[in-house]
Parts: structure tokens; sequence; C-alpha cells
């Protein structure tokens, strides 16, 4: 009989060790692989629940938003609009003095001023005359028009019963926000400090426009 | 019938060889069933998570979908966001409406007799009036005191004249 060269003991451990060893191998492999396959997939579906969980809050916020927003949107535009509105607070101004039965004797609407925060600001000067309570009173309500006039200076003068206030006010507009959230970033409720604000410039006393409705072309009659 | 082993003895194993070598088979069983249950439960994680991750992008783009339809709404909302900020800037700016509602509930509670000159409002607020007598001039001073708007009321100027009686001019402030 032929004798191996490989001693006994040792050949009878060569199988088992073989078969450890590519054991050992082929789980270091799965682990490697599946471990990081793993915490990726787990990742993934992390970041689909939350972009989820925000679209549904987005959806549940807008349906529950919906039926006043574009309403109070409106509101909030008129009491900061977004082009100059020098001559929309000075028509409010004189329909609150014509309201309170005061007469407008002098008016006057300043340029714009760059102010903080994005906001650009218009002084408008009203000089008003009539009895002390009216012209009081025409003082006081100053702030209640949109868009919103924050009164400045304001001197009352009387002599021979007759009362006249000269007030100027400054009136703002900012450009409008140009674009929307992406998908994936929440869209918040209105906090109760909004919902203050937003009940203030509700009871402002909103500007009348009057709308031309379009009428079809008619015959032009001869000039001659 | 007894044993015979035919081999060599110094070809065959040891006794410990072979029990370690049993062992080491033993232990490579354990290991590929291991390795196999694990494979599988990799295999159930890798489909379950792919149908969550499939049912939750279906759920997505359901949601997308509405949130287009409710796009008119959420320009709104944005705009009132924007807008409701700008006004909290220009009110926060208005120090002269709180002094104006102040001065005005003053002004009102003057008594009959007592006639307002001139009134300047802004961050300070100056009232200047004439009062015709001494008891009105009372009167005055008590509603003025009673009405405690301002923190602070100075007296700045007080002079009589035999024709429109007495001149008083008064400045209050919250500072």
């Amino acid at each position: 009989m032929k004798k191996s060269l490989i001693p006994p003991n040792f050949q009878v451990l060569i199988t088992p060790f073989g078969l450890i060893s590519a054991m050992a191998i082929l789980g270091a492999v799965v682990y490697n692989v599946g471990v990081a396959r793993i915490s990726q997939q787990n990742l993934q579906v992390a970041q689909t629940k939350k972009n989820e969980s925000v679209l549904a809050e987005r959806v549940s916020v807008l349906q529950e938003v919906s039926g006043t927003v574009t309403t109070q949107a409106k509101a909030a535009d008129a009491a900061v609009p977004n082009i100059n509105p020098g001559l929309l607070t000075l028509s409010q101004l004189r329909q609150l003095a014509s309201k309170i039965s005061v007469t407008v004797v002098d008016f006057g609407i300043g340029s714009e001023i760059r102010d903080v925060g994005g906001l650009t600001r218009v002084e408008t000067t009203i000089v008003v005359e009539g009895s002390f309570a009216n012209v009081v009173s025409f003082v006081s309500q100053i702030n209640t028009v949109a868009p919103i006039a924050v009164p400045g200076k304001i001197r009352i003068t009387s002599a021979g019963g007759l009362s006249r206030a000269s007030v100027t006010a400054s009136s703002y507009f900012a450009p409008l926000p140009t674009k929307l959230p992406s998908l994936t970033e929440p869209v918040t409720k209105l906090t109760s400090a909004e919902a203050d604000v937003i009940s203030k410039i509700s009871s402002l006393s909103q500007p009348a426009f009057l709308e031309l409705a379009p009428q079809p072309p008619a015959p032009r009659p001869n000039p001659f | 019938m007894a044993d015979i082993n035919l081999l060599p003895t110094e070809i065959t194993p040891k006794g410990f060889t072979v029990r370690l070598a049993q062992i080491l088979r033993n232990v490579a069983t354990v290991g590929l069933a291991v390795l196999l249950i694990s494979g599988v439960g990799m295999g159930a994680f890798f489909i379950l998570t792919s149908v969550e991750i499939r049912s939750s992008t279906a759920r997505q783009d359901q949601l997308k979908t509405t949130v287009k339809s409710l796009e008119s709404t959420e320009q709104s909302l944005i705009l009132l966001k924007d807008r409701v900020g700008k006004v909290k800037q220009v009110l926060g700016a208005d120090t002269v409406s709180p002094s104006v509602q102040k001065a005005g509930a003053i002004i009102t509670s003057f008594p009959p007799d007592v006639a307002p000159k001139e009134i300047q409002i802004g961050d300070i607020t100056k009232i200047t009036v004439t009062v015709s007598d001494t008891s009105e001039l009372v009167k005055f001073m008590s509603a003025l005191m009673a009405a405690n708007k301002f923190k602070r009321v100075d007296l700045k100027g007080f002079s009589f004249s035999p024709t429109s009686g007495y001149l008083v001019s008064i400045e209050m402030a919250d500072k």
C-alpha cells in the first residue's frame, strides 16, 4: 500500500476545516452584503413613509382650510398688497371721511420708501375738517381700513368751533411669493397667532372695486 | 464477530482527531443551517419591505394627485401665510395707534367747558386746552388722572388770560 504524504490525523480534518472555511467566507459575504442592503432598504422604507406622512399631512391641512383660505388670502392681500397702495389708501381714507361726515380739505401721496423685511412704504397725508368729535372719530378709525394705514404724525387743531386734523399714515406693499414648497416639504397649519392676525385683517374695511362687464363691439355712429 | 482493522496502525487517525473532525462537521452543518435561515429571513425581509415601499409609493401617487387638485388652495395658503407675516411686521411698526386710542379715550372724557386747542399724537402725545374757570380745570385734571392711560403725564405749560381763561399744555407718554 502506497503511503500518503499527508499525515492521517491531518487528512481526516481537511474536509471539516474546508467546510467551515467555506461557510465562514460565505457567511461574511452574506453578512456584509445583507447588512448593507437591509440598512439601505430600511432607509428607503423610512424615507417613503416620511414622504407619505408629509403628503397626507399636506392634504389634510389643505382640505381643512380649503373653505376659508381664498377669502382670507384676499383680505390679507388687501391689507398688504403687492402694488403701491397709495391711491387705494387715499380712496379708503376719503370714504372713511365721508362716512364720518368730515370734509377732506387736502391730501397728498409721498414717494416709495424701502423698509425692512422686503416691505416698501408709502406715506399718505390727509387733512380733514369738521366737528371736534367727528375729527377725533376719524383719527381713531384710520387703522380700520385696508390697505393697513399706520398713523405716523397726527395733529388736531380747533378754532372757532371747527376742528382740523392733519394725518400722515404709512401703507405698505411687498412682492408676492413666487414658488410653492416642494412636494416633500411639509405645509403647516395656521398657528393661533396667525389666526388672530387673520381675524384682525378680516375685520378691516375692504376697498370696493367696480368691475366693468366686457361689452361686445357696437356699431360706431358716423360723425359726418 | 470481532472488529478487525486491516489498516496499518500508523495510517489510522487517532481517536481525538476523529472526534474533532466530527465536531467540526457538526459545526459546519449548524452554520449552514443558520446561513440558510438567515438567507431566507433576509429574502422575506426584502420581499416584505419591497411590497411596503411599492404600496406606499402608490399611496403617495394618489396623495400627489389630491395635492395637485388642491393647488389653488395651496397657493392661497402660501400667499396668506406670507401676507400674515408681512402684516405682523407692519402692525409691529405701528406705535402710534395705541396712543391714538388712549388719547381718544381721554379727549372724549373732557368736561364740556374744556375746549381743545391743539392735539399732537405720536410717540409723545401733546394736548393743549383752554379751560374757562378753576372748577372746570379741577374736573379736567381729575378726569385726566382718573383715565390713567399713560405712564407719564407732564404738565408742560400753564397760563391764564382774563379773556379765554386757563391755557393748559400737557405731554403724555408711555416711556
